[in-house]
């Protein structure tokens, strides 16, 4: 196989079969001539989405991670007691 | 102004309405005893005149067929014996047409600020998380009455025990049940509501009191015999970008509900004043309350004629007559 045929260009007939199936295309077609195989590809295209949506909540949680680098400016902090007001009294180095 | 609208509309025939007086209302679902005790002219409006605004609701589109897509998965998966995904999908297929404007071969579309959210990719959404979440539900469906059928899509009528004092006819509640349902060893009526709002337990206390569920369960228990506390309520939030779900029980105590009887014979006395001397008075209290009145501009209106003009021209007409199908959601 030649790499030309490795990534084929889409025929016309290919790009209007993929628009056909769009999913708007899909939901403004009167639902009387929509076959099963469009109402599948509508209940996959839903379920898609929940999976991606789960799946981008999880990276957030990463991304909120305090950035611990060793570049990150410090301030030598040491606890030696805290107030009834629940202040914390600091000692500097 | 007198009590009545005193203009020039017919009243269309309508079997919840007694022949003998053809402005009291008989048969009562959950809706028009709701309408009636938040204000007895809005109910005069939308019940017994059937006045609706021209520009429908699309919470109570939405609300309708997700109603009816949880029924019929339900009767897919129960009376026919179908699998999870071929009764998901014949279900999108239906609320697909029912969600198809026929008269202008076009989608379901609306110009409400409400459409944003809640609109037929919303819902087919919302339905396709829904079913995939509850495929395997641990509420098992129960059986009732001599048929021994399966406690889906439940028609009810159930006498009050008070009657007319003018007609001599029994005052009747009549509505729908969804499902009844064992969890945990004990029985729920189950049903579906939809909200923009984050669910959370101030969310589900809404429900209680409520006109709509306390009727429930007085139906499951008087009706099909089901010892029920109450209902079990699936939640589903539903946003632009996505949707959420949670369960909750609402809960009825035999106080409460033997007092929601007793408080009821006060609002069909009241009912049947109206009825009688045709007149029926504003509630200008809760004129703002629940996002705002719909007839709120006919209330405004100066004379009987500006009255007519914003009725006829703001305003469609529908008989509804819980009798005939179901009309509460």
């Amino acid at each position: 196989m030649s790499s030309d045929n490795t990534y084929p260009i889409p025929q016309t007939d290919a790009l209007r079969q993929a628009d056909k199936y769009s999913l708007q295309e899909l939901f403004s077609r009167d639902p009387e001539a929509l076959g099963t195989i469009g109402l599948e590809q509508i209940v996959t295209h839903m379920q898609d989405l929940r999976d991606r949506l789960a799946a981008t909540a999880t990276v957030r949680q990463v991304r909120v991670k305090k950035d611990v680098s060793p570049r990150a400016p410090t301030l030598p902090i040491i606890v030696s007691s805290a107030s009834q007001m629940g202040f914390v009294k600091v000692k500097k180095d | 102004m007198d009590g009545s609208l005193g203009i020039g509309f017919e009243l269309l025939p309508n079997g919840a309405f007694s022949k003998k007086n053809m402005l009291l209302q008989i048969h009562l679902d959950s809706s028009s005893l709701n309408d009636f005790k938040i204000c007895p002219r809005r109910y005069y409006l939308s019940i017994v005149y059937g006045f609706q605004p021209a520009q429908e609701s699309v919470h109570l589109t939405f609300g309708i067929a997700l109603h009816r897509a949880v029924e019929l998965y339900w009767t897919y998966r129960l009376d026919r014996q179908m699998p999870h995904r071929d009764a998901m999908v014949e279900v999108v297929r239906e609320t697909l047409k029912a969600t198809w404007d026929y008269n202008l071969n076009r989608p379901w579309q609306s110009d409400d600020k409400a459409f944003k959210i809640k609109n037929r990719y919303t819902l087919v959404r919302t339905i396709v998380w829904y079913l995939d979440k509850y495929q395997n539900d641990p509420v098992q469906v129960v059986r009732v009455g001599n048929d021994d059928r399966l406690a889906v899509e439940l028609p009810f009528r159930l006498g009050t025990g008070y009657k007319s004092a003018t007609t001599g006819e029994e005052f009747v509640l009549c509505g729908r049940l969804d499902r009844i349902g064992e969890l945990n060893g004990a029985r729920y009526v189950t049903d579906v509501k939809s909200t923009g709002h984050t669910l959370s337990e101030y969310w589900f206390a809404k429900f209680t009191p409520d006109n709509q569920f306390t009727i429930y369960t007085i139906a499951a228990r008087s009706v099909f015999g089901v010892d029920t506390t109450g209902i079990l309520v699936d939640a589903c939030q539903v946003v632009q970008s996505f949707s959420e779900f949670q369960r909750g029980v609402v809960s009825r105590s035999d106080e409460q509900l033997n007092r929601w009887h007793h408080d009821l014979a006060f609002f069909l006395e009241q009912l049947e004043k109206c009825a009688y001397d045709d007149d029926w008075p504003q509630n200008d209290s809760a004129c703002g309350m629940y996002g705002g009145c719909p007839f709120r501009q006919v209330c405004s209106a100066t004379s009987a004629n500006s009255r007519e003009l914003i009725l006829r021209r703001e305003y469609k007409r529908r008989v509804w007559d819980p009798t005939f199908e179901r009309m509460d959601y």
